[in-house]
């Protein structure tokens, strides 16, 4: 299937980036990212998917300033990132990492403080607006508790209110519901969503396929500080032959059982019905890819009308943890 | 908002947000107890003596405050820088646009605003002290004297601020604390370094004395009227103490952008 490039300017765009670290004296320099480009379309959830140690946090951290690069550029808004970009730029590391002596309300005030000093000059306006945050994230009771007091969950909520609190045009989230029961995942990802939909572009750090599955448009798959997959033809024309254009348009999943090969050629012959994008064979069940829910719908029905059993009909991200760590597996 | 005026807030911020942490810190109320307990200690030691009670007073009790404050100030350097980067809450603030100059000056602010505060608290202690024995108000000589002592521990805060810039705490703090003590004794050796001594020998201590000399900021030996510093004396000296402090903090921020954030 062919898949359009994308269209819109994006928000952030790596070229060519490449890290160097140096651990010891004695031991060679290990190259931990290698001349990766990519680009974070704007308006959009992009995921940054990879196994540990491939490169993602090194990235963000690049994207941050934190690190600097041994070669290449990283764009944000047309123009190279400095400081002054930053303000513009929301980020909740994997883990806590507030300063433990500071209540939830100063954490806050001192956020703002710096992010938009223009907007928020007098200190007034700047409680409204952290009151109306903390209330947001439900820690009202908890706001002049020290963040080194506060439970895990807790703390997350303020890292989520940190990272958000200034409207920023770029979200990075590290693994966002890292170490969250299922209610905060839950919470968790409906925040993402609403940000989202408030046309925040987002940058998603996680191992969650799930989370990929219900929030990206786009993702971008590293393996050893390399671009080895992605949902985006221009990142993996830049990147070169190695890196694989992933069909990301098959949203929609029939997970069936009973089926023969012959039977789908029969439906699509007969019924006049687009073929699926996809077709996997797990054992005794098959899944079929489709890239509309209509189509999807159609073949649901044709295939229970064969008396082929339908076991789950889903709209989910198609590239499963299976498909990574079978790719992981052939690459090794 | 112009640049100047923005890095100013940002400025202020990180300071105010040091200056806070460091108050909260579990190191200010044993800094006050052991100040305390100093006091009383020269107290004592001035009532017990039968001649020259304000000498003994000043001598035990400013040595005490100058051990005391010097170890609280490299304690604190060290640990705003360290405690930044092992909770991670540097990672944080430098994605903010803050630039790393910016922070490792803010840092330093709010460490100098604190170890002013704890200034005031002993001077205030110290003076109770005074009139408590019928010493009355302290003289301008001793008002000098005192703040030339909280100048020696903000030259030690700037000093652990720079080596923690590149270093772990417990190696920053141990560094600082022994560069500390060849400043308090270089012109000491100098001083005293045999006549016999090769060239070299009597060439290198009297460099170490003449660059890092913290004997500079201890007045107490001055106190008196007949033998007090002349005022371009003690311009020099405080001076000296400011040009430290900047070159130290400069190296911080050279070293300190030049490198990546790692928590």
């Amino acid at each position: 299937m062919e898949i359009e490039s994308q269209s819109s300017a994006p928000i952030l765009d790596l070229q060519n980036v490449r890290k160097v670290f140096k651990y010891d004296i004695l031991k060679p320099k290990q190259t931990v990212i290698k001349n990766l480009s990519c680009a974070f379309p704007t308006g959009t959830c992009t995921g940054l998917l990879g196994h540990n140690g491939a490169g993602k946090t090194t990235t963000i951290r690049l994207i941050l300033g934190l690190l600097k690069p041994d070669a290449g550029s990283i764009i944000f808004e047309g123009k190279k990132i400095g400081t002054e970009a930053k303000a513009a730029i929301g980020y909740m590391p994997e883990i806590n990492k507030l300063p433990g002596g500071l209540t939830v309300e100063e954490v806050l005030n001192h956020h703002l403080s710096v992010f938009m000093p223009e907007q928020f000059k007098n200190s007034a306006a700047r409680k409204d607006a952290v009151t109306k945050k903390i209330e947001e994230v439900q820690l009202s009771k908890h706001r002049g508790k020290k963040i080194g007091k506060l439970s895990k969950g807790m703390a997350r909520r303020v890292a989520w209110a940190q990272a958000t609190i200034h409207q920023p045009r770029l979200l990075i989230l590290d693994e966002p519901s890292s170490g969250l029961d299922p209610l905060g995942r839950s919470e968790m990802l409906n925040w993402i969503s609403e940000e989202k939909k408030r046309g925040t572009s987002i940058i998603l750090c996680t191992h969650e396929l799930t989370q990929i599955s219900f929030l990206c448009d786009h993702f971008h798959l590293l393996k050893r500080g390399e671009l080895v997959m992605t949902s985006m033809p221009d990142a993996a024309k830049s990147a070169g032959p190695g890196c694989i254009l992933y069909d990301w348009q098959q949203k929609y999943a029939v997970h069936v059982s009973g089926l023969d090969k012959n039977l789908v050629d029969k439906i699509s012959t007969e019924r006049r019905l687009t073929k699926p994008a996809r077709i996997k064979e797990t054992g005794m069940s098959a899944v079929l890819g489709f890239d509309s829910y209509e189509t999807a719908s159609a073949w649901v029905r044709e295939l229970m009308s064969a008396g082929c059993m339908i076991l789950k009909f889903s709209e989910e991200f198609v590239l499963t943890e299976e498909d990574i760590a079978n790719f992981y597996r052939n690459e090794a | 908002m112009n640049t100047i005026s923005r890095t100013t807030r940002t400025l202020s911020v990180i300071s105010w947000e040091t200056f806070v942490l460091l108050r909260r810190d579990k190191v200010f109320v044993p800094a006050l107890v052991a100040s305390l307990l100093i006091s009383a200690f020269a107290n004592l030691a001035s009532d017990w003596s039968v001649e020259d009670f304000t000498k003994i007073l000043f001598d035990i009790g400013f040595f005490g405050f100058q051990v005391t404050g010097s170890l609280v100030a490299i304690f604190w350097g060290a640990k705003i820088i360290s405690d930044s980067r092992q909770e991670g809450s540097l990672e944080v603030q430098l994605s903010a646009p803050i630039s790393r100059a910016t922070w490792i000056v803010g840092k330093y602010i709010g460490l100098s605003l604190c170890l002013i505060t704890l200034g005031v608290i002993l001077f205030v202690i110290w003076q109770s002290l005074m009139l408590l024995n019928e010493f009355g108000w302290m003289t301008q000589n001793q008002i000098v004297c005192y703040l030339f002592m909280v100048l020696s521990w903000l030259v030690q805060g700037a000093l652990a601020i720079m080596l923690a810039s590149f270093m772990g705490q417990a190696i920053a703090m141990f560094s600082t604390l022994c560069l500390w003590l060849t400043g308090m004794s270089s012109a000491l050796v100098a001083n005293t370094v045999s006549p016999d001594s090769t060239y070299l020998t009597k060439a290198i201590t009297s460099g170490i004395a003449r660059f890092w000399d913290f004997q500079q900021f201890n007045l107490v030996d001055f106190i008196q009227d007949n033998n007090w510093l002349g005022s371009q004396e003690l311009a020099y000296r405080a001076a000296y103490g400011v040009l430290l402090i900047l070159v130290q903090i400069s190296l911080s921020v050279t070293i300190f952008s030049s490198r990546d954030v790692n928590s």
